[in-house]
């Protein structure tokens, strides 16, 4: 009896294991440009995108996750700020494209720690730089008439003051 | 060939996500963030960004943040303030206790060689007046300093202030063409007195 009771236990230490080894199997992102990328199953949990879609579907332990709107060139670059546990520095050496890109996949794989980085240091870039700066930067179209930029601009005409070189 | 193709097609849908406008949820992460102490500038970029700038979700915001950083600016003047309080307290005891000290040691002096007396004394004052030098020298730099720190809270100030004009005028006229009643000429009547008064200044 209580050997039975005993290879019990080891028969469900035994599926235990598996189970913790199956949370240990990877991740598959396959990129717009066909790329298929393994990540960690840790490393999709700041994803909460992938992590949502994962909870919802009992998932075995292939899982293979489209990326449709985000190129491998700029997963990887994700992948880089999330090893250098988002150091400053990575983020200076990003161009503006980049951040631009990352920024808008962080707001779509809802990673917060990555959203506030990347909007942060958009918003510093902004900050103090020309309308037409801004304008380009986002791809906005001006969609004000002449005259109701002039008028607009008179009446915020002391904000203009110390605004930084483009 | 074809697959080759469909890869190039996929990059090309890739390139076109690279120039699309962020997502709006995305720009209000992005304006929250800003920095700037004044954000009327940036009403001219378009007109969804106008209307974004006095919207009563990012004032909020705006309010919040002019205000941590003017609480910050004036505790940092305090403390410069502080500061300069204790250097102008120890300043004086300095000079004076030089003086005793000085004049203690031309009570020993005179005792000991009288005829010394006159070089002596030239010397030390002028130790003394180096002293005083360095000492009104660094009083000078920490009342630049919080001058430098009173200037700072005056801008901050000055912009929360312009800020919240436009957006109380914004406010008023969205208001008045809501109620299309005879309140809406308010808002010019308004304006004329405050352009007159701009002139009587």
């Amino acid at each position: 009896m209580g050997e039975r009771g005993e290879e019990w236990e080891a028969v469900m230490l035994r599926k235990a294991e598996e189970e913790e080894s199956k949370a240990v199997k990877k991740v598959k992102l396959v990129t717009s440009d066909g790329v298929t990328m393994e990540v960690e199953i840790s490393t999709v949990k700041e994803m909460e995108t992938i992590q949502a879609f994962m909870n919802a579907t009992d998932t075995d332990n292939s899982i293979i996750f489209p990326l449709p709107k985000v190129s491998s060139h700029i997963l990887s670059r994700i992948m880089e700020l999330m090893s250098g546990e988002y150091d400053q520095e990575l983020v200076k050496r990003l161009s503006h494209e980049e951040l631009k890109e990352i920024c808008m996949v962080a707001n779509y794989l809802n990673m917060k720690t990555l959203l506030h980085l990347t909007a942060s240091a958009i918003a510093n870039l902004i900050q103090n730089k020309s309308v037409e700066f801004v304008r380009h930067f986002f791809n906005i179209i001006n969609d004000f008439t002449p005259e109701e930029e002039v008028q607009l601009r008179k009446t915020h005409e002391w904000a203009f003051e110390g605004v930084d070189e483009d | 060939m074809t697959r080759k193709r469909r890869r190039m097609m996929v990059e090309a849908a890739a390139a076109v996500t690279v120039t699309a406008v962020l997502p709006e949820d995305l720009m209000i992460e992005i304006l929250a963030r800003v920095r700037v102490s004044n954000p009327l500038q940036l009403r001219c970029v378009c007109k969804r960004w106008k209307s974004l700038v006095v919207d009563p979700q990012f004032v909020k915001k705006h309010l919040q943040k002019s205000f941590s950083d003017i609480t910050d600016l004036v505790s940092k003047a305090m403390e410069d303030m502080n500061a300069f309080q204790l250097q102008l307290n120890y300043a004086p005891a300095l000079a004076e206790q030089q003086e005793d000290e000085e004049e203690g040691e031309e009570g020993e002096e005179e005792e000991e060689e009288e005829e010394e007396e006159d070089p002596h004394s030239l010397v030390n004052e002028l130790a003394q007046l180096d002293n005083m030098l360095v000492v009104v020298r660094s009083l000078k730099g920490s009342l630049e300093t919080i001058k430098v720190d009173v200037q700072a809270i005056k801008e901050r100030v000055k912009c929360l202030q312009s800020f919240l004009q436009i957006y109380l005028k914004t406010r008023v006229s969205s208001s008045s063409s809501f109620s299309s009643s005879p309140s809406s000429s308010s808002p010019s009547s308004s304006s004329s007195s405050s352009s007159s008064n701009s002139h009587t200044m």
